[in-house]
């Protein structure tokens, strides 16, 4: 049955009900929602996690932060609907702030990306909600070392080498399929981010010569936050190192 | 009580369970519980609460082994303890019973000892129950950092042998359980005599 066909039925009006081809139209319509946001992207390297992504520039308005900390040694960035998105980085923070009460300890990377998992997915099977328009990246370094996790609007967990999800990310994921590798250095797996997000913000100028809107376009350093996750704690890269390294790949970066 | 040598950690205890009128109920308690192939408790006061905490703390182990994917840090289970001990206490339904935890995991080897009112501290070397006093007495003379498995079994041993000597509460036999980064084993009796012959 087409997808047309469900909506025409009404299987696309809640979570809480399959269509008859077993999928649940709501949650690929949150998939939608968060694929629509600015592209975000983490790469896991031997020695630590990069978690980066665009940001919206405006002469009018302030940078959004996009990149948050949720513990000394854990990180999180979001694509999508972005208020859906303040309301996990609340909860990740409340989760990871929970396992230091009751064990003394850091949460693992993973059982913190279960734990909020099992929160959306919550969202999934009742009625009168709609699933977080967003997908949540958690990059971490735990007991294992440095780790990353992404989770959709579904709730499924995924452990990840490489990922990126936004705006063009099909294009971006060609990149780094190309480019991955797990024995990749810290400083390709920065170049190889940089160039992602590269990539997306020339997709998105493309674009933006037919259809002006209130944002910036073109390709700036400006647009672009990274940080870095090691066994030290989460680190910002600076402005200048991100300037260097779109310049290195030949971009201009006003 | 427990120590810590080189690799690992040693847990001794009497086998007297006794009530305050005098009377001794068992002679043949084990006072020291494995919890998991890697920690161990050791129990004093009420017996009751003790045993509760043994069974729900090993099931406990197993559920963070299964959602974890790795073992609990002795840590871990000595301060999610104590947040269940504080909060009996806070509920007017206090656990009485004082709990040394040992263990070794990738941090090494460490102990923990445990009141009912929650509270967690570390050392090198812990004793707890009537007979503690004695106990430490020979302890604080005679315990030295990284010691091998085998002094470390005859300091625990006669630790508990002078409680024994001088305390009312405290005889009728030793258990002793060694946990190395191999593993957890519980010495026999004849092993246990062997090293008081000494």
């Amino acid at each position: 049955m087409s997808r047309f066909g469900d909506q025409a039925v009404g299987y696309d009006k809640t979570t809480s009900m399959f269509s008859p081809d077993g999928r649940i139209i709501q949650l690929e319509y949150a998939r939608v929602a968060m694929r629509r946001g600015l592209l975000t992207i983490a790469i896991v390297t031997k020695e630590a996690v990069i978690l980066g992504g665009l940001i919206p520039l405006s002469k009018l308005l302030l940078p959004a932060e996009k990149i948050y900390q949720i513990d000394d040694h854990i990180a999180a960035a979001y694509a999508g609907y972005t208020a859906d998105g303040r309301v996990l980085i609340n909860k990740a923070r409340d989760i990871a702030y929970q396992n230091r009460l009751i064990f003394g300890e850091e949460i693992d990377v993973y059982t913190l990306a279960e734990e909020l998992s099992d929160y959306m997915q919550q969202y999934t099977q009742y009625g009168g909600v709609r699933p977080f328009g967003v997908g949540i990246f958690i990059g971490g370094y735990d007991i294992y070392g440095p780790r990353a996790v992404f989770v959709d609007p579904g709730g499924t967990i995924f452990g990840i080498r490489a990922y990126c999800v936004g705006r063009d990310d099909e294009k971006v994921i060609k990149l780094l399929k190309e480019r991955y590798d797990p024995e990749i250095s810290y400083d390709d797996a920065l170049k190889l981010a940089v160039e992602g997000l590269v990539l997306a913000m020339k997709e998105e100028d493309k674009r933006k010569e037919k259809k002006k809107t209130e944002y910036e376009s073109g390709v700036s350093h400006e647009r672009v936050l990274i940080v870095r996750i090691d066994k030290e704690g989460v680190k910002r890269i600076p402005e200048d190192d991100i300037k260097k390294i779109i310049e290195s790949l030949g971009g201009d970066s006003e | 009580m427990a120590l810590k040598y080189s690799d690992g950690v040693v847990l001794a205890a009497d086998r007297r369970v006794s009530i305050n009128t005098g009377l001794v109920v068992s002679r043949t308690y084990t006072k020291i519980v494995p919890l998991a192939d890697f920690v161990a408790i050791t129990v004093s006061g009420l017996v009751a609460d003790a045993q509760k905490i043994s069974e729900f703390l090993t099931a406990r182990i197993k559920k963070f082994e299964l959602e974890r994917r790795r073992k609990p840090l002795i840590k871990e289970i000595s301060r999610y303890l104590s947040l269940v001990m504080h909060n009996h206490l806070k509920s007017y339904m206090p656990l009485i019973t004082h709990i040394i935890v040992g263990g070794v995991d990738v941090r090494g080897p460490h102990i923990f000892f445990l009141d009912d009112a929650g509270s967690v501290v570390e050392d090198d070397f812990l004793s707890s129950g009537s007979g503690s006093p004695i106990a430490y007495g020979y302890l604080e003379a005679a315990y030295r950092e990284g010691m091998s498995e085998e002094e470390a079994i005859r300091t625990a041993i006669y630790a508990i042998n002078s409680a024994i000597m001088r305390d009312v509460a405290t005889g009728d036999g030793i258990d002793v359980v060694v946990i190395s980064p191999k593993g957890l084993r519980k010495l026999s009796d004849e092993e246990v005599k062997k090293y008081l012959r000494r």
